[in-house]
Parts: structure tokens; C-alpha cells; sequence
């Protein structure tokens, strides 16, 4: 057995992925970043939502929440400002975060409370059989853009810094050990996280536009996979369909919520009675 | 006494507010008896017409809203039209003299009117004192509750430095009436 | 001592949430139950207990599960709208079985309403609010000392059940400051769950009527949680047979013991022949018309149900034996009024007093009623 294996349960195995999926791969990159940091299964809990994505933490032997659509994040708030001291994963797809539950993305990046957030952007709603997501690139077929999308998408990474957010990170599915190392970062990071991961959804996406094949699908992620380095001295045109990789925030400066919350608030406001009652 | 009920309308509404919850506090912390407080909310708290219904009874009070009205104060004139609809005919009733200039039918009413805001701005300097001027008026004017109770509760409740200006407020209340 | 105090409604359940040991609230403003929240944003810091202010009441709810799956003794508080905002959540907590209070403080509707005038109109919303076949408590004080007990009986109704209470409220009473004489701390009874050993992580296993093993995350078990058909595990599934059974494990945990959550009060109706059927404000002004009518020589008598959902059906059915008219009021267009046809025989006359427009029944609106009842 590999070490990163006890993190795993197999005993809910198979997967309800397809074949060539990247979940796979983000599964087993999540699994090794606890294994690498040798983390007591006991002090992680891994909270998801609704979607192909929703269905992970069933397959990690820890403490495993799946909620409703869109709200991981908000049941993950309860559970971190309630066990500070634990390791808060949230699993989440592009239409499941940035769609119903864009709202809570922001709030809780505006908040820095420490969830370290995965989400796996494949462009699409796979798990409903491929309707169009915030997402999914200007012109492709979806089942319900069948005459192309006309939407813009949003630049998560962008909307993520404008919310506050303190650390936000993408990789993609291609490049696993980068995908792993920049995911144990982001579990050391002390507030809130992201970690987009850029996966393929060959069947509900590719399939329609000409990529039904995972490998055709990896190779045209590649191809728009760009350093952070190299995306700066683009022009924004050239920019629009490149994914800079790497680090792209980090700020260790702000507080925690949670230990904002416990070591500052309740200290004040403890004092603060004691102050009231000589009165 | 079985159930008395007062209601006291205002503009803006802080001062009948707070006459309110020291009228039911005097009530209950200090002679022992059941009594309700509920003032009307509103998005229009802060300059809006307001009232506030006070129920006091020797025995646990059953309907929580004011019904019969026994004693009607009202300073402006647009709550003394939304609000006197549920005053017995027999009621105890003060007006402000200058701002409830149309009272309409007055009924068998006890009716009190008097210059209130203008006797406080130019006595007090302050309407803050509204609300402890108010709860005398009731007081000398129903009965409700004891005289020394109020003075001894409105001199453990001033705010720190306003205890000569509350029991003068006190004085001005029973001066009016 | 008990003490004698003066409080608003909803700072008494906010203070009768400390005394049952509630340490975690996450909720969303909204008139009129606000107060709640910012009575506990103060309190709880103190307490070293977590107060958190979401951004809306969906994720309220969802940061209340969270808690409460992490040990937590969890309070939200809200209105209509707002727990119409809940209710996907509401469905969750029945699912996974997760025990949370929700205070909802009605106020009129559909959609805002008339804010924030009383109302009597999320009757059959805290019933069948959520989507699904499900379980539900909900409780409905009507006098001071009753909204204390009440979310007492709240909090340790949904620990023993494992399953989500609702509290309601009325504006009118939420919002009164009334006098209350405070139990003292040794007359509180709070449910102290027993601590059930879990074993091959059989964490939703029992026998029908009996209630699960409470099992928190971090407790040293890797459990997983979902909001979708699970086994006795709690890992998804689909198979029928199971479905079924877990199912009827949900439904039956509550309907077993109806008995011991059905409170209801009586007065005056040792000889009644007419039966009020009201609750919360509309509950105290039927009190006063009852005496009222009593004094003109009417038998008449009031039926207060403190738990509204599951419905009093058998202590009703025992009442009809002997009383054969029932006056129902409610502030809304007729709801409970179907529960009382589903529940009465033929011979039983209904007659009901119904208004939405914000405005409490008057004691002297139900005398009137209750005397043409007579005829």
C-alpha cells in the first residue's frame, strides 16, 4: 500500500467518474498533500457540494461532508469556526462554486476563514449532462448554448483577489506534481485558499466541440497553460484564452477568522464583561 | 386593578418609547406586578408616527395588545389620528396643544391640553427629557404607579450625570397636570 | 432565586438558548427576529461561544449544520422570507439528521409581505416547506414564561430526535417586553444525550422507533455525511430496499413518540360544548373571549396546542367525543382549518375566524364569533 492510500476509502469505490476524467487525479493529488504533510485523518474533514466534484470526499477515509449545490463553503464555515484547530477542505466545481454558490465564494474570501478550497474547473455541468457553466469558453457547444455560449466567463482567479482572497492558485490536471505541491501549499496557508485545478471534461464538453478524445482534451488545456511569468507580458487579447499556472496570491498578513474571531473578539468582549461588572 | 392601558403616541418616537419600558419596569421590578410593553415597528422608527402600548395588571395579563384604552397621550398630530381608534370613551386623554391642533370627536373624554414640547424645550433645554416628563404626567394623571417607586427607579436609572435634570423632569410633569 | 424581569420575546429565546447550553449561532438579519441575533452577538463572545452573521440565510442554516455535525448546540433565527430561504437546508438537516433550532418569527406573506405586521402564516411552511417526505417539530409558544420553556423543550427535543425544531414566533409577542419569572438554573431540565458506541461505523443503524448514535465528526471515526439517500453508513445509495427503510426510520422516529412531544394546554373545558382551537396571539385574545363568553353563560372552552407539528390529532378526536363545534383562528386564510376538517368527524360543526391583513383578532371580534357559534 502507498502511503498516501490510507487517506483513501475504498470501500465507496467505484467512482461515479468517467473514464479519463481528471477527478481521478485531483482525488489522488489531494490525498498525497495529506500524506506529505502526514496529517491525522481524524483532524481533516473534506465538505463538497452538488456535482461530478460533490461526490469526492466520499472516496477519502476522513470526516466527509456532502451537501446541497452551491453551500459547501457555508457548512464548512460552521465547521471551522466551530474546530478551528482542523483541517477544512472544500471540493467544488466551476458551476457549483462560481454559479449557485458565487455568492459564498466571495464571502468567504472577504472573510479569510481558513477552508482550503479545490476547485476543479472543467468548463462545463457534467454531472447533468453538459449545459453551459460560468466557466465555459466564449463559442462552445453546450446542451443548452447549442448555437455556441455568447456569455463571457469569469477569471476566477481575478474575482477571487478582488473578494480579498489571500491565497489563490490554479494548476492543471496535466501537471500533477505542481498540482499536489501547490495544494500542500495551500493547506499550510493559515486563511482561506483556492486552488483552481483546470480538468477535462471530454465527455460533456470535448464531445461537442471536437474533443471527445481525453487526450485531445489535455492537449488543448496545455496548450493555453502559460507561466505566471509569461502571462504578464501578454497582451489581453492574447491573454483571454491562456491559464497563467502557479501562485497567484498570497498574503500571510491578514488574520483568520476564526482565530480572529477566538483569540481577539472573545478576549475583548470577556474583558469587556469583567470591565462592566466592577462597575 | 385588573388591566389598565395606556398608549403613548410621538413623532420620531424615543422618548414615549423609553417612558414605556420604565412605566412596565417600575411595574414589575419594583411593585411586583405583571405588565407589557409594545412599541409599534416600523421602518419609520426615527421620524415616523409611533406608539407604544403599555398594559399593567395584578394579575398575568392575557391579550397582549391594548383594546380599551384607559389613558391616551399623544404630541403630534398625525399619531393622534392613526392611534385613537382603540381609546375607551371615558379615557384619560393629553394632547400637545400646539401640534394636535384638530382633535375631532373628544367623546366623554377627561381631556388634558397642554404646550408639552414647548414647556419642555423652554424648562429643560433638552426634549430628551420627554421621555421622563411623559412617564410623570401618567403617573400624577392615573395612578398606575406609586409616586416614591418612580422618583427612586428614575434616580437608579439616569444616566450618569442627568439625575438633577431627570428628577427636575419629574417636577415639571406633575407641574403640567 | 428566580428572578422577575422584564424581556422582550426574543430575548427570551435568546437567553433561554444560553440556558439550554446553545453555543453556536450563525443567522441573517430580518425584522422582526433580529434581536435574537444581536442579543447572542454580544452574549456568546463572552461565553467563549461563536456568533457568526452570514450572508444570507441559506448559508446560515448551512453554517449551523456544520456546527452542529462538529458538536456544536446550534440556534438560528429568522422570518418568513428568510426561512423560505432555508428550507433546501431544512430538508438536509431531516435527511442527515442533524439536530438545530430555527426561530421563525412570522410575519405576513407570500414574498415580503407586510413588513413587519403579525401574522399566523407559516403554518403549513414549517409542515411542507422543505421538499420530500420528512419529519418535522415545531413548537409555538404563546405567553412569556412559555416562550422560555418552549425553547428549552426546543433544543432537547431536537437532541433526542436528532431531527430539526422549529420555534414560532408572533411578532406581537416576539416583539412585547412582558414581565417572566426566569426558572432558576436547577429547574431546567436539558436532555443529556447518552453516548452511544458506534460500531464498523454504523453510524445511522438502530431499529425503528429506536434514535441513532449521535456521532460527531473529529471523535476519531472517518464518518461521512450526505444529503442524499444513505445507508446505515451514511454512504449514497439508491437501493429501494434501503430507501425504504431509512425512510421510515426518519418518519417513525417522531410519530413513535408523538406522546411525549404533543403539549398542548386546556382551559375551561371541564363542560365545553363550543371548542376554541387557537394558538400564539390568537391563542390570548380567545383566552379573554372565552371568559368573556363564560360570563354571559356559554360552556365554551380554548384548545392551545404548544406543539403544532405533529398535529394533536388523538387528543382532539378524544375531545369530539363529547364536543361537536369547533371555532378555529387563525391570522391566515384557512390553514390549520383543513388539519381540524382532516381530523374531526362528520358531526362536528367548523366554523372558523380568519384574517391576514396584519391586525391581531380582538378578544371582543372572537366573543362575537363564538356567540353566533351558538346559534
Amino acid at each position: 500500500m502507498n502511503k498516501y492510500e490510507k487517506y483513501i476509502r475504498y470501500q465507496t469505490f467505484p467512482t461515479p467518474w468517467c473514464p479519463g476524467c481528471g477527478d481521478g487525479i485531483v482525488l489522488k493529488s489531494i490525498a498525497m498533500a495529506f500524506s506529505d504533510l502526514d496529517i491525522d485523518p481524524n483532524d481533516i474533514i473534506v465538505v463538497a457540494g452538488i456535482g461530478c466534484s460533490g461526490r469526492m470526499p466520499t472516496f477519502f477515509n476522513t470526516n466527509t461532508l456532502h451537501t446541497t449545490h452551491g453551500r459547501a463553503l457555508t457548512f464548512a464555515t460552521g465547521v471551522k469556526l466551530s474546530r478551528p484547530d482542523k483541517l477544512v477542505v472544500v471540493i467544488s466545481g466551476d458551476g457549483d462554486a462560481l454559479a449557485i454558490g458565487g455568492n459564498h465564494l466571495i464571502h468567504a474570501a472577504r472573510r479569510n476563514i481558513g477552508i482550503k478550497m479545490i476547485l476543479i474547473n472543467n468548463g462545463v455541468y457534467g454531472m447533468t449532462g453538459g449545459q453551459v457553466s460560468p466557466l465555459t469558453p466564449q463559442k462552445f457547444v453546450t446542451e443548452t448554448t447549442p448555437y455556441g455560449n455568447i456569455e463571457p466567463k469569469f477569471h476566477p482567479a481575478e474575482l477571487l483577489i478582488a473578494a480579498r482572497a489571500t491565497f489563490v492558485a490554479r494548476e492543471t490536471v496535466n501537471r500533477t506534481i505542481q498540482l499536489k505541491e501547490v495544494i500542500k501549499k495551500s493547506f499550510q496557508h493559515k486563511g482561506f485558499s483556492v486552488v483552481e485545478a483546470i480538468s477535462n471534461c471530454h465527455i460533456n464538453l470535448g464531445r461537442k466541440n471536437n474533443m471527445k478524445n481525453p487526450v485531445k482534451m489535455a492537449k488543448w488545456i496545455a496548450e493555453r497553460t502559460v507561466t505566471k511569468a509569461q502571462f504578464e507580458k501578454m497582451t489581453p487579447a492574447e491573454r483571454d484564452h491562456k491559464y497563467p499556472v502557479g501562485i497567484l496570491q498570497e498574503n500571510t498578513d491578514r488574520y483568520e477568522y476564526s482565530e480572529l474571531y477566538h483569540k481577539h473578539i472573545v478576549t475583548a468582549a470577556k474583558e469587556s464583561a469583567k470591565k462592566n461588572k466592577k462597575k | 386593578m385588573d388591566r389598565y392601558e395606556i398608549r403613548l403616541g410621538a413623532v420620531g418616537g424615543q422618548g414615549i418609547i423609553t417612558a414605556g419600558a420604565l412605566l412596565v419596569d417600575i411595574a414589575v421590578e419594583k411593585e411586583g406586578r405583571h405588565a407589557l410593553e409594545s412599541p409599534t415597528y416600523t421602518a419609520t422608527v426615527r421620524g415616523g408616527p409611533t406608539k407604544v402600548d403599555v398594559i399593567i395588571s395584578d394579575k398575568k395579563i392575557i391579550f397582549p395588545q391594548a383594546s380599551k384604552i384607559d389613558f391616551f397621550l399623544c404630541t403630534y398630530q398625525k399619531p393622534y389620528d392613526l392611534y385613537k381608534d382603540r381609546v375607551r370613551d371615558d379615557a384619560i386623554v393629553v394632547v400637545d396643544s400646539n401640534l394636535v391642533p384638530d382633535l375631532g370627536d373628544t367623546k366623554n373624554w377627561k381631556l388634558y391640553k397642554i404646550p408639552l414640547i414647548h414647556e419642555i424645550k423652554k424648562e429643560l433645554g433638552n426634549i430628551v427629557f420627554t421621555s421622563v416628563v411623559t412617564l410623570s404626567m401618567t403617573q400624577k394623571l392615573t395612578n398606575i404607579i406609586d409616586y416614591d417607586n418612580m422618583v427612586n427607579f428614575v434616580k437608579n436609572w439616569a444616566p450618569k450625570g442627568t439625575k438633577e435634570m431627570n428628577l427636575k423632569a419629574i417636577e415639571l410633569g406633575r407641574k403640567l397636570v | 432565586m428566580s428572578e422577575r424581569k422584564v424581556l422582550q420575546g426574543n430575548i427570551i429565546v435568546a437567553k433561554a438558548a444560553i440556558s439550554a447550553g446553545c453555543n453556536f449561532f450563525a443567522g441573517y438579519p430580518i425584522t422582526p427576529s433580529s434581536e435574537v441575533a444581536q442579543y447572542l452577538s454580544k452574549e456568546f463572545p463572552q461565553m467563549g461561544r461563536d456568533f457568526i452573521q452570514m450572508e444570507d440565510e441559506i448559508s446560515a442554516l448551512g453554517a449551523c449544520i456544520g456546527a452542529s455535525l462538529s458538536g456544536k448546540k446550534v440556534l438560528t433565527a429568522t422570518s418568513g422570507p428568510g426561512f423560505s430561504l432555508m428550507q433546501e437546508h431544512l430538508g438536509f438537516a431531516v435527511m442527515a439528521e442533524i439536530p438545530l433550532v430555527i426561530v421563525n418569527v412570522m410575519r405576513g406573506g407570500p414574498s415580503t409581505g407586510i413588513p413587519t405586521k403579525p401574522s399566523q402564516a407559516d403554518m403549513m411552511q414549517t409542515r411542507w416547506g422543505t421538499h420530500g417526505d420528512h419529519p418535522i417539530i415545531v413548537l409555538y409558544p404563546a405567553f412569556s414564561d412559555e416562550i422560555f420553556s418552549e425553547t428549552i423543550r426546543a433544543f432537547n427535543l431536537s437532541e433526542k430526535f436528532w431531527n430539526p425544531v422549529i420555534l414560532l414566533l408572533d411578532e406581537v409577542i416576539a416583539k412585547a417586553h412582558e414581565d417572566i419569572e426566569i426558572p432558576e438554573k436547577k429547574d431546567i431540565n436539558i436532555y443529556k444525550e447518552k453516548v452511544n458506541v458506534i460500531k464498523d461505523l454504523n453510524i445511522y443503524d438502530r431499529n425503528i422507533g429506536e434514535n441513532p448514535p449521535r456521532v460527531d465528526f473529529f471523535k476519531g471515526y472517518p464518518i461521512h455525511i450526505d444529503g442524499l439517500e444513505h445507508d446505515s453508513h451514511g454512504w449514497p445509495t439508491s437501493d429501494p430496499v434501503i430507501a425504504d427503510k431509512m425512510q421510515n426510520l426518519r418518519m417513525q422516529k417522531i410519530y413513535h413518540y408523538q406522546d411525549e412531544i404533543i403539549k398542548f394546554n386546556e382551559y375551561h373545558m371541564e363542560d365545553a360544548e363550543i371548542m376554541v382551537f387557537a394558538f400564539g396571539v390568537s391563542a390570548r385574545a380567545a383566552l379573554n373571549a372565552v371568559k368573556e363568553a363564560r360570563d354571559e353563560g356559554i360552556k365554551v372552552g380554548l384548545f392551545q396546542p404548544l406543539t403544532i407539528w405533529p398535529f394533536p390529532k388523538k387528543a382532539l378526536q378524544e375531545r369530539f367525543k363529547k364536543i361537536k363545534k369547533i371555532l378555529t383562528v387563525e391570522m391566515n386564510m384557512g390553514q390549520i382549518k383543513y388539519e381540524i376538517e382532516r381530523v374531526s368527524p362528520d358531526d362536528v360543526k367548523k366554523k372558523t375566524l380568519l384574517r391576514a391583513n396584519g391586525i391581531p383578532f380582538t378578544p371582543k371580534e372572537i366573543v362575537n364569533s363564538i356567540r353566533e357559534f351558538t346559534k
